[in-house]
């Protein structure tokens, strides 16, 4: 028998088609199955005022889940702001992947990884802690005093019902964006409706936002924000996978570990330095023109001096990484501009532009820089 | 001979192996180097992961996850190189592949013993490092509870538990290595040969996996989840990575030992 298969085998190349199916099976399955997840879903057509309904009640839904954050800006590559890229600056560029667990609005964990890293942020009732791995740092808020900080910041239309508000909603941004349901999609093998809105003025570099709505549970599982450029997405966050199910208490559970620094962390004063003299007073900030094309405006800025004021105002937390770099990488990539407004440096990437004048002006939007330099030359542009 | 019995001696063979023997030797010294370095150091560790080692200097147990996490990229997968680069390219060169080749017994059986004897090596390399580097840690540095990532803390029971899966992932890691090696093994007959291509393998596998415009090619790579032991540091384990990496490991092996079965069938014994 054995002489007879090794006659067979050695003096024909016929063993040679064994890796070959091999190989071909296991590519095919590779490539297949996420694209089998991912076919077209089947959902009864909703209006999308219906979706922002949906989308607002969500919140009750309880969840856990992967979610993974690319962004590709146009800005270049960031310097790494902690070693190990868990500061939640590490969100601005590059690939993140984050965890949540939610089981309602006092009882949620988000947790961002990082190669051997992790910062989480958990709220379990009344205590909302922050840790970082990386820092060995655990911050501490009371819910309570939060709330009592940010509550003259309350929505005045908190008492009407849902449908009202998002009919409301609908109607406000009417004028200058598109709001639309484009068919359905298959999010982390949930089948989901896309919600899309689109800005009518196209001088805004924002070609579209795409907000995937669970078809079963309205709640948000991909959104995607999309250059006028065409190509992948500025922005894209989205579940990986997700389940609707209540998770366990014990991801909750947080006790600060032995040898981290704990810091009583009070965000009331966050709050009250922004109303505060404490910042500078010569800064001020105004919009020109409206929806997409808003040009945020703001003249007196002095770069050294807002970097003094943040140090102060974060007290060296070192937490949020080194903000210093961040804003060399920026201006590294600026060039330099002249014109009648004066000289300056301009910043183009793919959602927005910055213009930075000598004058002190910094000029921002999410539009070209020919807009930017008309809105500093004092000229409103309409389309 | 039944399989079984042809694996235990196969593995013996290997595992008796003077050089095998100081690779693992090595193996087991690599943490105490570090561990040493640490101990004599004094400041802040500095480097890619500064937390990973600052950890150890509080609670030496976390040696045997800095250890493996170091030795990952190259010393394990070196070492398994020379076992599997060895398997059938050592045979040969000694003469005594005709003779495993002729005997009544599936070439197939050949490849199964000396494809496991690699694998349970690999699992022994693994568990060495580990153990080794928390028996060192715990030497040189004060022992308690370990802080996961997740800011958690796990009892000694706890610490063993995730140091024994982080030591089994790595020696999966190893066993899709294995397979490449097994296969390089079948195409030539001088054993440096196989080793040092072998050994090349999770190398280039890396470099590519550095360069941040191949990312379309990474997660195809055999090395893109070489280093997600952080997933098993976290309160709950990040389970989707891990199996990922099991699943793109358990790819590799199929492909390359049905490749290095065909090309062992089709050998010309005489040769």
């Amino acid at each position: 028998m054995s002489s007879l298969r090794s006659t067979l085998f050695s003096s024909s190349r016929l063993p040679w088609t064994v890796p070959l199916a091999v190989t071909s099976l296991v590519l095919a399955t590779a490539v297949a199955v996420p694209r089998i997840a991912d076919a077209d879903a089947d959902l009864p057509d909703r209006s999308a005022g219906q979706l922002i309904v949906a989308l607002a009640e969500s919140r009750e839904v309880p969840l856990a889940g992967t979610i993974v954050h690319s962004a590709d800006v146009g800005i270049p590559e960031l310097p790494r702001f902690s070693s190990s890229g868990t500061s939640p600056l590490s969100l601005l560029s590059g690939a993140t992947s984050l965890r949540v667990w939610y089981a309602d609005e006092t009882t949620y964990r988000l947790a961002l990884y990082g190669d051997l890293a992790e910062t989480d942020l958990i709220r379990d009732g009344n205590d909302v802690w922050y840790w970082n791995s990386d820092q060995n740092v655990v911050m501490h808020q009371r819910a309570d005093e939060l709330e009592a900080a940010t509550e003259h910041k309350q929505n005045p239309t908190a008492g009407l019902p849902t449908e009202t508000l998002a009919e409301l909603a609908l109607l406000a941004v009417e004028e200058s964006t598109v709001v639309e349901v484009d068919g359905t999609v298959t999010v982390a093998g949930r089948a989901a409706y896309e919600l899309v809105a689109r800005p009518r003025d196209d001088r805004s570099l924002i070609g579209e936002i795409r907000i995937a709505v669970d078809g079963d549970h309205g709640v948000p599982l991909r959104v995607q924000v999309i250059g006028t450029d065409g190509g992948d997405p500025a922005v894209d966050i989205g579940f990986t996978s997700v389940a609707f199910d209540e998770p366990d208490r014990s991801v909750f559970d947080f006790t600060p570990p032995p040898g981290a620094t704990l810091e009583e962390f009070d965000m009331s004063r966050w709050f009250a330095d922004a109303d505060d003299e404490k910042f500078p007073s010569d800064l001020e900030a105004e919009v020109v023109g409206d929806g997409w094309t808003s040009v945020l405006v703001v003249s007196g800025f002095d770069l050294d001096m807002l970097m003094d004021h943040f140090r102060e105002m974060t007290d060296g937390v070192q937490e949020f990484g080194d903000l210093s770099g961040l804003v060399d990488a920026f201006i590294a990539e600026m060039r330099p501009t002249v014109g009648p407004y004066g000289t300056g440096l301009a910043l183009e990437s793919r959602l927005f532009s910055a213009l930075w004048l000598d004058d002190g002006r910094l000029l921002v939007g999410a539009v070209d820089v020919d807009v930017l330099e008309d809105a500093a030359e004092g000229r409103t542009s309409t389309p | 001979m039944s399989t079984s019995s042809l694996t235990a001696s196969e593995l013996g063979l290997v595992l008796r192996r003077r050089r095998n023997l100081i690779l693992l030797v090595v193996l087991a010294a690599a943490p105490l180097i570090i561990g040493l370095a640490l101990r004599l150091s004094t400041g802040e560790p500095r480097g890619p992961n500064p937390g990973l080692l600052a950890e150890v200097a509080s609670n030496g147990l976390f040696l045997g996850f800095s250890a493996l996490i170091l030795l990952t990229p190259f010393f394990m997968p070196l070492t398994m190189a020379v076992v599997s680069g060895d398997a059938i390219a050592g045979e040969s060169a000694g003469g005594t592949l005709r003779y495993l080749l002729t005997v009544p017994v599936a070439r197939g059986r050949v490849l199964a013993v000396k494809y496991t004897s690699c694998v349970v090596f690999g699992l022994v390399a693994a568990v060495i490092v580990v153990a080794s580097g928390m028996i060192v840690g715990a030497l040189l540095f004060p022992v308690g509870d370990v802080t996961l990532l997740s800011g958690q803390t796990v009892g000694f029971t706890g610490t063993v538990g995730r140091a024994l899966l982080m030591a089994s992932y790595a020696a999966v890691m190893l066993a899709g290595l294995a397979a490449i090696g097994m296969f390089i093994s079948t195409l030539t007959e001088v054993p440096a040969t196989a080793m040092a291509t072998t050994a090349a393998v999770p190398v280039v596998a890396q470099i590519l996996g550095a360069i941040p415009q191949l990312s379309g090619l990474h997660p195809w790579l055999l090395t893109d989840t070489w280093r997600v032991y952080g997933d098993f540091l976290r309160e709950p384990m990040m389970l989707e990575t891990i199996q990922r990496g099991l699943l793109t490991q358990a790819a590799y092996a199929v492909i390359f030992l049905s490749l290095a079965w065909a090309r062992l069938t089709t050998r010309d014994v005489t040769s």
